[in-house]
């Protein structure tokens, strides 16, 4: 099941970073002053609640470490426990696909692009894009 | 002849009656008299008070005016030690009632949450998942 719920989140936005806070990238995508203030204020919203979520998803890894150390261990709150953590997951995955979401409307086409392709990448992998 | 009333008595005993011929002849009237006027003299008389009254209630009246400022001060002074004491606290506890979680960097933030995503699995799970990964 956590292996399923896992999958599920590879698909989503992977390697958010905070790229707004980075000012060679600022300075690369040539934010105008309106858009720096546009994602400074997505940010400031999504914070507490990213805050929050990170959180959830460290108590519940806690708990169910907790339960799985248990002799002997209950089926029942072991079950509960993993149902929290993917319910936490879950929503952390959500909130920063929203987040994303939000910080791509702000940006135009090229500017999309150029975060893209100095998105940090897995080793082994490349920063190029598909071509039109 | 007619003995005298307690009005009479009255009278006479605060000075609004003269004695008349009555009251000098008549023993019963003139006993009277003399009892009223004795008991009238023992109410009125002033109690006698001893010198050694008079100065131990005075060195008493001294003693508590001096030392009712004394009192005061003790009192003050325990409403000071309490009132620095819950100041001191009040000064430890309340900013940790205030604390909130020391402040995260977009950075840090944004850098676990995406470990937290991108982990594939619970932690709880990975000494089992490692047992079946080359």
């Amino acid at each position: 099941m956590l292996l399923v719920a896992g999958s599920l989140g590879a698909q989503m936005p992977k390697g958010i970073y905070a790229w707004w806070s980075r000012p060679e990238i600022r300075r690369d995508l040539r934010l105008t002053p309106q858009q720096q203030r546009q994602i400074q204020a997505t940010v400031k919203e999504f914070r507490p609640h990213l805050i929050d979520i990170r959180a959830d998803v460290q108590k519940a890894e806690i708990d169910l470490q907790t339960q799985f150390d248990q002799d002997p261990v209950d089926a029942g709150k072991a079950n509960l426990a993993i149902d929290r953590l993917i319910a936490a997951r879950s929503d952390l995955t959500r909130t920063l696909s929203e987040l994303s979401l939000k910080l791509r409307m702000v940006l135009t086409e090229q500017q999309w692009q150029e975060l893209q392709r100095r998105r940090p990448q897995p080793a082994g992998t490349t920063n190029e894009l598909p071509q039109k | 002849m007619k003995h005298w009333t307690e009005l009479d008595f009255q009278n006479w005993l605060y000075g609004l009656k003269e004695q008349d011929a009555h009251a000098g002849e008549c023993a019963e009237c003139r006993a009277e008299m003399e009892r009223l006027q004795q008991t009238r003299r023992r109410v009125v008389q002033e109690p006698e008070v001893s010198r050694d009254f008079l100065a131990a209630q005075r060195r008493s009246i001294y003693n508590r005016l001096e030392e009712a400022p004394r009192r005061n001060w003790h009192a003050w002074r325990w409403v000071l030690s309490t009132a620095m004491l819950l100041a001191i606290v009040f000064g430890l506890t309340l900013p940790r009632w205030h604390k909130t979680a020391p402040p995260i960097s977009d950075e840090q933030l944004f850098s676990d949450l995406a470990a937290m995503e991108q982990s594939s699995e619970p932690k709880a799970i990975q000494p089992m998942h490692s047992l079946f990964v080359q």
